[in-house]
């Protein structure tokens, strides 16, 4: 649902900020892209919706503002004028977790998952470090730059998490449906901890860590480990372990890595939030995982051995031939026309593809 | 007092503006952020438009090991252009040299702070360009931060005074050389090799101290008593070369020093066919011997997994495996011919970091 917007293109702000475009808009605040006219750079405008958020404003921007970490989006600056307040944060042109991985793969292989989880890992714990819980970490609050590459993985709106929780609480006691409000209930529900479903006051520092634990659970099983919607309330609850997802022990090449990060997450997805491990704890678990960054490119898979289990790939940036392996391919096989995305290791006759996904579209699971 | 602060800062003990490198400094509350920031002053900026992009890159980086600009403003008339930057209270590696003594792992933790801060302002594509004990802090964490890059630059009235050779002692042999001098972030990557001196507790060399300095008859840093690896000795010495082409980049001395720092906690994953292999302990050897194939064994030496045996026709990412060398980060194996059939091994190690 959209409503008014509180600035159009060229409105200029504290004679600094020049609106840009429209990016988007929460229960509480709309966001812009805004041109920073002093250093000549984009930033994210967030503005607030009411005067109830406003008061929010400035403690969230103060608080988050103390962070400072390569996988956390930074919060620049915080600005009142006489008829709002902003905060501006640095501006990410990328894609975030949702709709640029997870809608267009469905899954995601053990090695990029591993790289996602230390990542967002270090960012949280450098944020509960300066004393900042996000409360809201889901899917959606995770940016990233190149593609498939994950060059760059940012969490955002740390700053506006604390007024996300009111909207929550708002929504969980009112019931109502069909406010605004329900799509980031709904939005935020699979990843929310036991404690805040019971009480949203309860948020602190474990509640980030069952919520990346639930969404690595997503990534790596392309399911929601307690559910959809309102039905996921009870599986959380009580914390019902989520199953083991089932390509994990399918081959040898993701056993190992894909049993490590099983067990990561459980750990994370503890009942009683002492019981999961701090987010320092899980950078140090996360040190030992063994895990490859290689480039990542995509493909149409060109060709099927009819006996054997191997095929080959053309790529889209050469249009080479690239053979692979079904030891290589974690998820779905790949058929003839399949549109997969995979990393590449020089091979003769031809280079090797390993590991291989399925791009599967837009995944209307969401 | 001359400059005009935007009424968001408020000068916070006594204004105690002292005049450094870069001009005067004012330590502020932000009352917009809750925060304290150190305001300093460029007066007499000449090209604004070059410190404007170069502040713009300085705000990109998020190091743990390099203070933090927030901000800038500047005075109405635009004469001066105050940079607010995070405020680190805390002594400086100037005042800690000399009231301590390193043990060879305290050395090597402080160079890879350092290293790691100055190679996260490379990976900008700047040069800090005033490499020095006294524009490093500690912060409560005991973490160092580097400060005051070198903007000073930009203001005509130190042009003359300073020009670019940045603090004697600590500047490079290219930057006294006569005529227009262009250099790169090398001079940095000195400045790090004579910081290295600096910190060692050891006698510093008379020849560093001439201008230009003496390069070539320096002792190794393999004289030193602090027992530093070879390795280590060898990189520290190339920071100071003649040529700035033959020094290291900070990012290599980084991860050297890391490595050792590192000595043992790293972890390879093997995974071949039905089997897989793990090698975590020093010594220890991962042997693949596949009948009609080849054999590959592996040894981890605390720092690296080398090849410790190679029989048949075995490549690492489709280059002939050979005796001694160590394996890539994230490669492949393939035991047996090309163009017959072949086993592919995957290798992988882990991202253990630095504890500071």
């Amino acid at each position: 649902m959209t409503g008014d917007k509180l600035h159009k293109l060229g409105d200029r702000i504290d004679n600094r900020y020049e609106i840009l475009r429209f990016v988007g808009e929460g229960g509480m605040q709309q966001v812009y892209c805004a041109t920073d006219s002093v250093l000549t750079r984009e930033v994210a405008l967030k503005v607030p919706k009411n005067s109830s958020a406003q008061k929010r404003f400035k403690r969230s921007a103060v608080v988050s503002a103390r962070v400072n970490h390569p996988n956390v989006a930074k919060t620049l600056d915080y600005i009142e004028t006489s008829s709002s307040s902003y905060l501006i944060e640095e501006f990410i042109s990328g894609k975030d977790l949702k709709e640029g991985l997870l809608q267009q793969l469905g899954l995601i292989d053990p090695y990029l998952t591993a790289k996602i989880l230390h990542y967002l890992a270090k960012g949280i714990a450098a944020s509960h470090d300066a004393g900042v819980i996000h409360r809201d970490l889901k899917p959606s609050n995770v940016m990233f730059v190149g593609d498939f590459d994950l060059s760059e993985i940012k969490i955002t709106d740390f700053g506006i998490a604390k007024m996300a929780e009111e909207e929550i609480v708002n929504a969980v006691e009112g019931g109502d449906s069909s406010t605004s409000a329900s799509a980031t209930v709904m939005g935020a529900l699979p990843y929310m901890a036991p404690e805040m479903i019971q009480d949203s006051r309860n948020a602190g520092k474990p509640s980030d860590i069952w919520a990346l634990g639930a969404m690595m659970y997503e990534l790596i099983s392309g399911q929601k480990p307690f559910g959809f919607g309102l039905a996921a309330v009870p599986n959380i609850l009580v914390a019902k372990t989520p199953s083991k997802p089932t390509y994990i022990d399918k081959n040898i090449q993701f056993q190992s890595l894909g049993n490590e990060l099983y067990q990561l997450i459980i750990k994370c997805l503890q009942k009683k939030s002492d019981d999961r491990p701090t987010a320092q704890e899980l950078v140090q678990l996360c040190e030992k995982l063994c895990y490859p960054i290689v480039k990542r490119q995509t493909g149409t898979c060109g060709y099927l051995h009819p006996k054997y289990n191997w095929g080959s790939i053309e790529s889209d940036d050469k249009k080479q031939k690239i053979f692979f392996h079904f030891d290589s391919v974690y998820g779905n096989k790949p058929t003839v026309g399949s549109r997969v995305c995979f990393s590449q290791f020089p091979g003769s006759p031809y280079p090797r593809a390993h590991p291989v996904i399925l791009i599967q579209g837009i995944n209307t699971n969401f | 007092m001359s400059s005009q602060i935007p009424p968001r800062y408020i000068p916070i003990d006594t204004p105690t503006a002292f005049v450094g490198g870069m001009g005067k400094v004012i330590c502020c509350k932000d009352q917009n952020l809750e925060r304290i920031v150190a305001i300093k002053f460029i007066n007499e900026v000449e090209n604004q438009r070059r410190l404007l992009d170069e502040i713009a890159a300085l705000q990109k980086i998020r190091s743990k090991h390099v203070v933090q600009i927030y901000d800038i403003f500047m005075s109405q008339s635009d004469q001066q252009i105050g940079i607010v930057q995070e405020y680190v209270p805390g002594e400086d590696l100037t005042s800690f040299v000399e009231n301590n003594t390193l043990s060879s792992n305290d050395y090597l933790k402080l160079l890879y702070q350092i290293s790691s801060g100055i190679s996260d302002i490379h990976f900008q594509g700047l040069i800090h360009r005033d490499i020095k004990p006294n524009n490093m802090k500690f912060d409560q964490s005991r973490i160092i931060k580097l400060f005051d890059f070198g903007l000073a630059r930009f203001s005509g009235q130190n042009d003359s005074t300073l020009g670019f050779t940045g603090t004697p002692g600590f500047a490079a042999p290219e930057l006294y050389k006569s005529g227009q001098v262009s250099f790169t972030n090398a001079i940095d990557v000195y400045a790090f090799g004579i910081i290295a001196w600096y910190i060692s507790g050891q006698h510093f060399p008379k020849q560093l101290l001439r201008i230009p300095p003496e390069i070539e008859q320096i002792p190794s840093f393999s004289s030193f008593g602090l027992d530093l690896p070879s390795a280590i000795c060898d990189i520290l010495d190339k920071t100071l070369a003649e040529n700035p082409v033959n020094r290291p980049t900070m990012l290599e001395v980084k991860n050297l020093i890391g490595n050792y720092l590192l000595l043992g906690q790293h972890r390879g994953l093997l995974i071949s066919g039905n089997q897989e292999y793990v090698i975590e302990k020093i010594k220890q050897v991962a042997k693949l011997d596949v009948p009609n194939y080849g054999s590959i064994h592996i040894k981890y030496d605390g720092l690296n997994f080398i090849i410790d045996l190679v029989k048949g026709a075995v490549f690492i990412n489709n280059i002939p495996a050979q005796k001694g060398r160590s394996l890539p980060k994230d490669c492949v194996i393939t035991l047996g011919e090309k163009d017959s059939s072949r086993l592919f091994i995957t290798f992988d190690i882990s991202n253990p970091e630095v504890v500071l």
